[in-house]
């Protein structure tokens, strides 16, 4: 399990899967955690060069689930909706509200170009949990 | 949960191993993988085989369920998988069918031999790849509106030749005539929609592909003649699914059953295997947009085939129309009978291989059996093979899909040296026009399995016979 080489900042790593795509993210707290999972998720998709892109837009997300693991789930995937949807990236997440069941935060559009595509986030072996006082998550994606 | 060894495997055939219901308590029946032992000795190395065991959960899952030789470790249901359910008190589960609803395989025909196309060869890959969107991102050339999806999505085929994309004879060569029963458009999800409004008609990346071929050999002459195969034979493969649409009628039916399925008393191992009984207004409301989904992966296939006839005739200047010999799905749940029990057969990463004389399949197939196509990986040879009365008796009247995947794109990308792949694929004689050079070594032959094996494990056990064999002259990919 090595991280790749063009990583660019601590906070999330990409790990290997014979099909598809697996992310792991950590965080100090579980806002962190949720911030670079969606960072990575941009960074698989867009390349590494889209911590310098050009933002041009705020949105709100606002998002509610049964449990951490679908709000992780529901989050990154509303990301990939409007991501693809849009044809630009984000960057920049401000997570203001951080509960068991729901998320509100605000994200900035980029102008990028997708490198990668990612069909789905997955619910696949997924957790969230807390250890020796960082948070952490690994996600696996259809790509 | 313990990991599976090769003990725990019971060899029932040469090329068929058991994993019995006794292995894990949870288990409601048996599961059973066709392999060769040293396929085997691999896969327990992996998490496939667990992957397997857990589709064997599955509240109403019919025995035994299933793992094809191509398997590899996917993500709740492994690839390569067929889970039967009893439609009248079974599950439906999304994750069953994956992300790429309908993602298949079509298959064209043409007239020609290969020494009359050899000239053209680096024209016609050129004009393919300019004719037919491939990669990421990359719009289509039609933007449905809202009527016209709807049309796409309730209709499938039927829409395609009322816009003329389409003739009856190739809606003849289509699994459900390219428009499935039930399909509705009011069950897709609104984002569903909007992701894939600009997205038909286009190839998209990943393992997508569009490969012309010849037909290198012939292994059943009889069945060759019955689907329009003959040797020197150029061919063209399309394989791609239902783009964005798929993916996000499957995230949002999925987050739906995992938000459900705790009234219905159902627990799971794995969270992405989320179902719902088939009967339920949810389970009824995700067959009619994954049918619906099916709809627009069939016009998908539809319009890249209108482009690669457009694009051979203008390089050949052949007047004739590509035959379709048949389009299969690969990624699909199907109300089908066996054993006189009407089940919902998942195929992820499976191929319907009815036998001769089944219901559902083209009256010119019916002596037959149904072709069923296994793309190799690109460079590699593909195989055209036939389904079998074992494969209605044994499978689910199913079969492989394709080579199954070795390596993980991360992997590839950090061994394969691109120069040197393309310098092989150049030195193959294969033209290869690829959007970008990542997609390009992420699909180089060594990070698949043999495909040769595949199909060899498949006709050993009896579930299809092997057809023809094809192999690229030029590739073009997203």
């Amino acid at each position: 399990m090595r991280s790749r080489p063009d990583q660019p900042v601590a906070g999330f790593e990409f790990l290997d899967h014979p099909g598809d795509l697996k992310l792991r993210a950590w965080g100090r707290n579980l806002e962190e955690l949720f911030a670079n999972a969606a960072t990575g998720m941009m960074t698989f998709l867009f390349g590494s060069g889209i911590a310098n892109a050009q933002p041009y837009r705020t949105e709100t997300i606002e998002i509610e689930a049964r449990d951490r693991e679908a709000l992780l789930v529901d989050w990154l995937s509303e990301l990939l909706y409007r991501a693809t949807s849009e044809y630009h990236a984000y960057m920049g997440f401000r997570i203001h509200e951080l509960t068991e069941i729901k998320l509100r935060a605000t994200v900035t559009a980029v102008a990028a170009a997708a490198v990668e595509d990612i069909k789905a986030v997955t619910h696949h072996e997924l957790s969230v949990r807390e250890r020796e006082g960082r948070w952490e998550a690994t996600i696996v994606f259809d790509t | 949960m313990r990991p599976i060894g090769l003990a725990d495997l019971q060899q029932i055939a040469p090329c068929a191993w058991e994993i019995p219901r006794s292995f894990r308590n949870d288990m409601r029946v048996a599961a059973r993988l066709y392999a060769t032992r040293e396929m085997v000795e691999h896969l327990v190395q992996e998490r496939a085989l667990e992957q397997l065991v857990n589709t064997a959960t599955l509240p109403g899952v019919q025995e035994p369920a299933l793992a094809m030789p191509d398997i590899h470790q996917g993500y709740g249901f492994p690839i390569g998988g067929v889970v039967a359910t009893r439609a009248a008190d079974g599950v439906i589960s999304p994750g069953g069918v994956g992300y790429d609803i309908n993602c298949g395989v079509r298959l064209l025909a043409s007239g020609a031999r290969f020494p009359d196309v050899r000239d053209h060869l680096a024209a016609l890959a050129t004009q393919i790849q300019r004719d037919v969107p491939t990669g990421i991102g990359h719009k289509g050339r039609l933007t449905l509106d809202d009527r016209a999806m709807d049309d796409v999505l309730d209709t499938g085929l039927r829409w395609a030749i009322g816009a003329g994309y389409a003739s009856e004879a190739d809606a003849e060569s289509i699994e459900e005539r390219g428009s499935f029963a039930g399909a509705s458009a009011d069950a897709v999800p609104t984002r569903a929609r909007e992701r894939g409004r600009d997205q038909l008609g286009t190839l998209g990346s990943g393992n997508h592909f569009l490969e012309v071929q010849r037909v290198a050999q012939i292994h059943d002459s009889a069945r060759a003649a019955a689907f329009g195969l003959f040797e020197d034979q150029v061919t063209i493969l399309i394989h791609t699914g239902s783009r964005g649409l798929g993916h996000q009628t499957c995230t949002e039916y999925v987050r739906l059953m995992d938000q459900v399925m705790a009234q219905y008393g159902i627990t799971l191992p794995d969270r992405e295997l989320a179902c719902s009984p088939f009967v339920s207004p949810e389970g009824q409301a995700y067959f009619r947009a994954m049918a619906a989904a099916a709809n627009f992966a069939w016009c998908n296939r539809q319009l890249i085939t209108h482009a690669v006839r457009g694009a051979w005739r203008r390089v050949l200047g052949r007047d004739e129309d590509l035959a379709v010999v048949y389009d299969v799905s690969h990624n699909i749940a199907k109300l089908e009978e066996h054993g006189g029990i009407a089940c919902v057969v998942h195929r992820k990463g499976a191929t319907r291989a009815f036998g001769p004389g089944s219901e559902g399949i083209p009256e010119r197939y019916r002596s037959t059996g149904q072709p069923v196509f296994v793309p190799g990986s690109m460079g590699t040879a593909s195989y055209v093979l036939a389904g079998t009365g074992v494969a209605m008796s044994e499978t689910f009247g199913s079969a492989c899909h394709g080579a199954g995947r070795l390596m993980s794109r991360h992997k590839a990308k950090q061994t394969i040296d691109y120069n040197r792949l393309r310098r092989e694929l150049h030195d193959l004689g294969i033209e290869v026009r690829a959007a970008s050079a990542k997609g390009l070594i992420e699909e180089a032959p060594a990070a698949y399995k043999d495909v040769e094996q595949v199909a060899d494990v498949m006709a050993a056990t009896g579930v299809t016979v092997t057809v023809a064999r094809l192999v690229p002259i030029a590739v073009v990919k997203g």
